[in-house]
C-alpha cells in the first residue's frame, strides 16, 4: 500500500512539474484529484483495510494527499503567472457575442429625440388624423378659394366626396398644419405642442420627392410671444439632429396661414456658410416656414387673436434625416430595404 | 424674374454695395434671389478689333490673314469669314476667351496656335461662337460686323455692345403675393427702403382721353374685366428697337424682336403693366372685351387652335376672338413686318378668370404671370403713359392718338390701425415712433400719427389683398428694419404641471421593445395598399376607403390593416435574407364614420393605430417565434389581463390562429399565413412560414393601466423535478399544463421543457417546481405529489411517464 501511495505521489509531482497549460492542469486535475480521481480511489481503498493498517496509512495517505494538493495549487500559480507574461490562450480579437437587436426606422429615431427636447421645454405631442377634410387642410388656414394646392395635382381626395366643399370633402392631409386646429379647437389656450406625422401630397417622385413624407411641427401659443421664439424652436431641433449649434437665419416669406411669414434657412453643413454647390453658393440652406399663426387661423381655432398670438414652424423631417446620415434618396425610406434599414 | 441692375439705376442711386450684398439684403427682406449673374463674364478676354489688312493665307484659299488692332498692338489673326473688309470694326476673342466653335458643341478656351503653319493670335468671331446668335443673326461663314457701336479698338467688348450688366434672378415662388415687385420699379422701391435711398419718378407722357369712337370703338362686355386702356399709334415704322433697349432685354432673358413688341415687353418689365399691341389693319376698328363663347376657337400667336370654354375671358372684334385676354395674343393679330399702325393696350383683368384660363389651357406667360397675381388699377394708366413716353423717345415721327379709357382707374382705399405697442410686442424690439413711420414711408405708406394709434394708408400697389390687418404692418417693419436685428428674446411662459402622455409613453416603449429587445426592424409602409394583395388575401374593396386621384391605378384603397403592405415587404426582403422579423406602427382606415368630435366641424372615417409584427422563415419554430414575442412584449408592459381565444375569422389565416382579447375585447390576431397565400407571394423560397401579430392599439391603450403585484420571495427552499410523459399526439400543452398545474396547491410553477415526435405518440416533459410557504419539502412529500401526477396524467390523458 505505501509504495502504491508513494508511486502515485512521485507520478503526479513528475506531472505536475512538467506541466505547462491550464488545459493540462486541468487534464492532471480530472485524473488525480477529482472525486472519481486516482488519489480519491486511493483514498477509498483505505475504508477496507484493518484498523491498525488504517492508521498507518492513513496517515500517509492524508499527509500526501494534502502535499499533492499544496503542489497542486503551486503549480497552478505557477502556470497563471507565466501565462500573464506569454502568449494568451483565447484569441481575444474574436468577434463578441452580440445579443440580437432589431432597429428603429431613422424616422422614429429622430422623432423620439426631438419629442424629448420639446418635452423638456413642456412642450406636449400631439398626433392628429391623417384623414382630414378641406376645411382643416385649407379654409381654416386662410387659403383662398381659388389656391392651385386646392386642386387635385396636389392634395388626394377621397372618392364619393370629391365634388362636395369644405368640411364634408375629405383627403389625406396634405400637411400637419391642419391638424394644429385640431389641437387648439380641444385645449385652451396658452399652447406648447409638437406634431410628428406623415403628410400626403400627389406629385410624383424621384430620389428628392415624396409622395408621403414627414413633417415635424411645433407651435407655442401664448400673450407674449417675439419672433425669436421661433428661433429657440428651430435651433432646438437642429442642435438635437446635429448635436450641435447651427446657424440659423430668418427671412421675409410667405405662407397663407402665417403673417408675417417667414423662411428659416439654416447655414450649409456642407461649406459651413462659405458658400458651395449644395447652398446654392449662398452658404445657407433653406429648411422651413414659419411664423406667428394668421389671426383667421386663430379665430378658426376659436382662440381670440387680439388675446393670444405665437410663433409656429414646420420642417420636413425626411430631408433632415437625409442630411444627417447623407442619404441620397427619399424612396428609400418606404422601401423596408433591410440593408438599408439594419443600418440606423 | 431677372432684374438688370442698369436698368434699377432708372429709379434709384444704387448703394455702393456688391451685387452678391444686394442680393442678400433683398433676400433677408423681401424675395429670394437665387443668382447673381455677371453678363460681362462671358466675354473676359474678348475686344473690339478694328482691321487694319487682310492678306490671302499662303496654304489655305478660303482662310484670310488680317492684321487687327487691338488698342496699342496689332495682331496676326487667321479668319475664315467671307464678309471681311479694311475698316470694319470685329469682335476679337484673344487667348483665354470661351468661345464655342461655330456656334456648337461646348465651350472652348482659346489658346495662340498655328492654321495650317500661319500663327493665329485668337479669333475673329461670328455672332453665334460667341452667344449673340439671338441679337446678331448672321448667316454661316459671315463674321459679326460691330462698327455699329463706334467703340475704340481694345474697347472690352461687353463694354461695347452694352453687355456689363449684372442681372439678378428672382425666385418666382417667393413672389407670389407680392404684385407690385414684378418689375424694375417695384424692386427699386425696396432697394430704396432697404437702403434709405430715393427712389426717383418714373418719366411718363400725360395722354388726353376721349370717348369709344369712330377711329377706336372699345366695349367692356364682362365685370372680368375691370379697366380697359386703348390708343392708336399711326405712321409707324416696323424695325428693331435701339440697342439700349435691345441690352436690357436681352439682360433679363428677352429676345428683342421689333420696336413696338419690345417696347410692350419693357413697359411691362419697367413698371408691371403688361401691355399688348394689335395690328389696325387686321384687326379692325372695334375692340370687345367679353367671355367666350363655350367650343369658340382662337387660334393664338404660336399657331394652335384652342377650344375656349364660357370662363374665359377674351379680347374680340366684330367677326372673331383676337387674343386670350391678360395671356396671349391670337395668330397674326398682332405687329407684323409691315405693319403701320397699331392698337395699344393697357388693362386689368380679374386675376382668378386669368388663373384658370391659364392653367387649364397650360399657357403660362410674362403677361399671365402678372395678371393672375391682382393687379391694381392704377397700373394700367402708368403703363400706358409710359409706353408713351418712351414710344415718343424711340419713334419721334409716330402719330399717337387720344386713349380710350374704361372701367375703374382707383383701387379701393385701405386703412389699418395699429398701435406702436402692437408691433414691438410681436418684433419683441423697443422702437421709436419714428423709426416705424420712417420705414412705413418709404414702402409708399401714409402714416397718420392719432396718439397711440398709427393709421395707415395703404398704397395702391399694396391694397389688392396683400395688406390689411395690423400683423402685415409688423411684417413690413420688421423685414425692413431686418429679422437678423432683432435679437433673440428667451421664451417666457409659465409651466403648471408636468406633461404626461401615458399612451405616447407606451407606443414608444413598444417600438423600443420589438427593435431592440425582440430583434425585430421598424419599416414604414404607405397607407394605400396594392390591388395585387388586397386579391391575394381576398380583402373585400367595399370595406376600403377610395382614393379619388390615386398615385396610381392599382394603388387607390387605403389600407384597413398593416397586411398588404407588410406583405410587399416580405417579399422585398426575402430576396436577400432567408430569416428576418419586421414590424410597423401606423394607422389603418376604414370605411366607416367616427362620432364627430363636438368642437370639430368635419366627420371623419375610423382611423386606428395598429401594430403588425412578423416573423419570417423556413423552421418549424417560426410561429413560436412569433407567439413569444408577443407574451414577452406583454409582459414587458406589465399586462396581465390577457388571453388566448379561439378563432377562425380571419381568412388568410391557418388554423393556429387565435385572437387576442384584453378584459373583454378582442383586440387583434396572432397566427401563421396561410400555405395557399404564401404559395402566391413571389418569393425566393417555398418553405418560408410568415407569422403575424397584429393589435389595435388604440384599443389596447385605452385605459391602459397594467399591474403589477410584488410576490415575496420565498422563505424555504423549492424543488424541482422534471418529468417526462408518453402521450397521444392529440394532447396538447395547455390540457397537460392545466391538469398539473392544480394537482397541489404546492405546485409553484409548471414550466414547458421540451415536446419531440415518438412516432406513434409523442414525448413531453414538463418542469415541476415545488414549495411550501411554511417548511423545507421532504422528497417524499414531493414524491406524493409526483406519484399523484403521473396517476392523473395516465387516467385523464391516457399518457405514461418515459423511463
Amino acid at each position: 500500500m505505501k509504495e502504491k501511495i508513494l508511486k502515485l505521489k512521485q507520478e503526479v509531482l513528475g506531472r505536475l512539474e512538467s506541466c505547462q497549460s491550464l488545459s493540462e492542469l486541468q487534464e492532471i486535475e480530472n485524473i488525480f484529484f477529482g472525486r472519481k480521481g486516482k488519489i480519491s480511489s486511493i483514498m477509498r481503498g483505505i475504508k477496507n483495510l484493518s484498523l491498525a493498517e488504517k492508521k498507518v496509512f492513513g496517515k500517509l495517505a492524508n499527509e500526501t494527499k494534502k502535499e499533492l494538493d499544496e503542489f497542486l495549487q503551486n503549480t497552478k500559480t505557477r502556470l497563471l503567472q507565466t501565462n500573464k507574461q506569454g502568449r494568451e490562450e483565447i484569441d481575444s480579437t474574436l468577434p463578441g457575442q452580440r445579443p440580437k437587436i432589431g432597429t428603429l426606422h431613422p424616422h422614429t429615431q429622430m422623432i423620439l429625440d426631438l419629442n424629448e427636447a420639446f418635452l423638456s421645454l413642456g412642450f406636449e405631442v400631439y398626433e392628429g388624423p391623417e384623414i382630414s377634410s378641406e376645411a382643416y387642410a385649407f379654409d381654416n388656414l386662410n387659403f383662398p378659394p381659388s389656391h392651385p394646392a386646392r386642386e387635385s395635382m396636389d392634395t388626394y381626395w377621397l372618392a364619393s366626396s370629391e365634388n362636395k366643399k369644405g368640411k364634408d370633402r375629405l383627403c389625406l392631409r396634405p400637411h400637419l398644419t391642419g391638424g394644429s386646429v385640431r389641437y387648439m379647437q380641444t385645449h385652451r389656450p396658452p399652447y406648447r405642442f409638437v406634431y410628428p406625422g406623415r403628410v400626403f401630397r400627389s406629385e410624383a417622385t424621384d430620389a428628392s420627392h415624396e409622395r408621403c413624407f414627414y413633417q415635424y411641427e411645433a407651435l407655442i401659443v401664448d400673450r407674449e410671444v417675439p419672433f425669436s421664439a421661433g428661433r429657440v424652436m428651430v435651433n432646438t431641433i437642429l442642435q438635437r439632429v446635429f448635436g450641435r449649434e447651427i446657424k440659423t437665419r430668418m427671412r421675409s416669406g410667405f405662407f397663407p396661414f402665417v403673417e408675417p411669414g417667414f423662411e428659416i434657412d439654416m447655414q450649409c453643413l456642407v461649406c459651413g456658410g462659405k458658400g458651395c454647390s449644395v447652398c446654392k453658393r449662398t452658404g445657407w440652406v433653406e429648411m422651413m416656414p414659419g411664423g406667428p399663426p394668421h389671426p383667421n387661423v386663430l379665430r378658426a381655432a376659436g382662440v381670440n387673436p387680439k388675446e393670444w398670438h405665437g410663433f409656429y414652424i414646420n420642417i420636413g423631417l425626411d430631408r433632415l434625416v437625409m442630411m444627417k446620415y447623407g442619404i441620397d434618396d427619399i424612396r428609400l425610406f418606404h422601401l423596408g430595404d433591410l440593408r438599408f434599414l439594419r443600418q440606423f | 424674374m431677372r432684374i438688370s441692375l442698369n436698368w434699377l439705376k432708372d429709379y434709384i442711386d444704387l448703394p455702393k454695395v456688391t451685387a452678391k450684398k444686394l442680393a442678400h439684403d433683398l433676400t433677408m427682406s423681401t424675395v429670394e434671389v437665387e443668382a447673381v449673374i455677371d453678363q460681362a463674364k462671358a466675354y473676359e478676354n474678348m475686344v473690339v478689333g478694328k482691321i487694319k489688312i487682310i492678306k490671302s493665307h499662303p496654304n489655305a484659299d478660303r482662310l484670310r490673314i488680317v492684321m487687327t488692332e487691338i488698342g496699342e498692338e496689332v495682331k496676326q489673326i487667321v479668319c475664315g469669314g467671307e464678309n471681311l473688309y479694311e475698316g470694319m470694326l470685329v469682335a476679337v476673342a484673344l487667348p483665354g476667351a470661351k468661345v464655342r466653335w461655330h456656334g456648337q458643341g461646348d465651350l472652348v478656351t482659346l489658346e495662340k496656335t498655328k492654321i495650317r503653319g500661319v500663327e493665329s493670335f485668337g479669333m475673329i468671331c461670328a455672332s453665334t461662337e460667341i452667344g449673340l446668335g439671338d441679337i446678331y443673326p448672321n448667316s454661316e461663314k459671315e463674321i459679326l460686323d460691330i462698327s455699329f457701336c463706334k467703340k475704340k479698338p481694345g474697347t472690352p467688348l461687353a463694354k461695347a455692345l452694352g453687355l456689363n450688366d449684372i442681372v439678378i434672378e428672382i425666385d418666382n415662388k417667393s413672389l407670389t403675393n407680392r404684385p407690385d415687385l414684378w418689375s424694375h420699379q417695384g424692386i427699386a422701391r425696396e432697394l430704396a427702403a432697404i437702403y434709405k435711398a430715393e427712389l426717383k419718378d418714373v418719366p411718363r407722357s400725360p395722354i388726353l382721353t376721349t370717348k369709344p369712337n369712330q377711329e377706336l370703338d372699345i366695349k367692356i362686355k364682362s365685370d372680368k374685366c375691370r379697366a380697359y386702356l386703348g390708343l392708336v399709334v399711326n405712321n409707324l415704322e416696323i424695325k428693331p428697337s435701339p440697342a439700349w433697349m435691345q441690352a436690357r432685354l436681352i439682360a433679363v432673358g428677352l429676345r428683342p424682336i421689333n420696336n413696338i413688341v419690345d417696347l410692350t415687353n419693357y413697359v411691362m418689365l419697367d413698371v408691371g403693366e403688361p401691355m399688348h399691341a394689335f395690328d389696325y389693319e387686321n384687326v379692325g376698328n372695334k375692340i370687345i372685351v367679353r367671355l367666350a363663347k363655350s367650343g369658340e376657337i382662337l387660334k393664338t400667336l404660336d399657331g394652335e387652335d384652342r377650344c375656349l370654354k364660357s370662363e374665359d375671358l377674351i379680347i374680340a372684334n366684330e367677326t372673331k376672338p383676337i387674343a386670350l385676354a391678360g395671356i396671349k395674343g391670337g395668330f397674326k393679330s398682332g405687329v407684323q413686318a409691315d405693319t403701320k399702325k397699331v392698337i395699344i393696350e393697357a388693362a386689368n383683368f380679374d386675376s382668378l378668370c386669368i388663373r384658370k384660363t391659364s392653367a387649364r389651357l397650360n399657357i403660362r406667360t410674362d403677361a399671365s404671370m402678372r395678371h393672375e397675381k391682382s393687379l391694381d388699377l392704377e397700373r394700367p394708366l402708368l403703363g400706358m403713359s409710359r409706353f408713351v413716353f418712351l414710344l415718343k423717345q424711340i419713334a419721334p415721327s409716330v402719330e399717337i392718338s387720344k386713349m380710350v379709357c374704361l372701367g375703374k382707374l382707383k383701387t379701393p382705399s385701405v386703412s389699418v390701425k395699429v398701435s406702436l405697442d402692437f408691433i414691438n410686442k410681436r418684433l419683441g424690439k423697443d422702437l421709436t415712433k419714428k423709426e416705424v413711420k420712417d420705414i412705413l414711408a418709404r414702402l409708399g405708406f401714409k402714416v397718420a400719427d392719432q396718439g397711440k394709434i398709427f393709421n395707415i394708408k395703404v398704397p395702391a400697389w399694396r391694397a389688392t389683398g396683400d395688406i390689411s390687418i395690423p400683423e402685415d404692418i409688423v411684417e413690413e417693419v420688421g423685414r425692413i428694419y431686418g429679422y437678423d436685428n432683432l435679437g433673440m428674446q428667451p421664451l417666457k411662459y409659465q409651466i403648471e404641471k408636468a406633461v404626461f402622455q401615458p399612451q405616447l409613453i407606451w407606443q414608444n416603449k413598444i417600438k423600443l421593445f420589438l427593435s431592440h429587445s425582440a430583434g425585430l426592424n421598424e419599416v414604414y409602409s404607405y397607407p394605400w395598399a396594392d390591388d395585387r394583395m388586397l386579391g391575394i388575401l381576398g380583402i373585400n374593396k367595399n370595406n376600403l376607403i377610395q382614393i379619388s386621384n390615386p398615385p396610381a391605378a392599382n394603388l387607390a384603397y387605403l389600407q384597413n390593416s398593416l397586411l398588404p403592405n407588410l406583405l410587399l415587404k416580405i417579399e422585398y426582403n426575402n430576396k436577400f435574407f432567408p430569416e428576418f422579423g419586421l414590424f410597423e406602427m401606423a394607422n389603418v382606415f376604414e370605411n366607416s364614420f367616427v362620432k364627430k368630435n363636438v368642437k370639430q366641424i368635419d366627420r371623419l372615417p375610423y382611423q386606428s393605430k395598429n401594430l403588425l409584427f412578423t416573423v419570417v422563415g423556413e423552421g418549424n419554430d417560426i410561429y413560436f417565434k412569433g407567439k413569444g414575442i408577443l407574451e414577452a412584449l406583454f409582459s414587458y408592459l406589465k399586462l396581465s389581463d390577457w388571453k388566448y381565444k379561439e378563432n377562425s375569422s380571419c381568412k388568410f389565416l391557418d388554423q393556429d390562429q387565435r385572437s387576442i382579447v384584453t378584459g373583454d375585447k378582442a383586440i387583434g390576431y396572432l397566427g401563421s399565413l396561410k400555405k395557399e397565400i404564401v404559395d402566391k407571394l413571389d418569393l425566393k423560397s417555398n418553405k418560408l412560414k410568415i407569422v403575424l401579430v397584429e393589435l389595435n392599439l388604440d384599443k389596447l391603450l385605452l385605459n391602459f393601466s397594467p399591474q403589477l403585484n410584488y410576490q415575496l420571495l420565498p422563505q424555504f427552499p423549492s424543488v424541482v423535478r422534471d418529468l417526462a410523459f408518453e402521450l397521444n399526439k392529440d394532447v396538447t400543452w395547455q390540457t397537460v399544463y392545466d391538469l398539473i398545474v392544480v394537482a397541489s396547491n404546492l405546485i409553484q410553477k409548471v414550466e414547458f421543457l421540451s415536446v419531440y415526435d415518438l412516432g406513434e405518440k409523442k414525448s413531453l416533459a414538463v418542469r415541476i417546481e415545488y414549495a411550501a410557504k411554511d417548511r423545507t419539502l421532504t422528497s417524499e412529500e414531493v414524491a406524493v405529489i409526483e406519484k399523484n401526477i403521473i396517476k392523473l396524467v395516465e387516467q385523464k390523458l391516457k399518457g405514461n411517464l418515459r423511463g
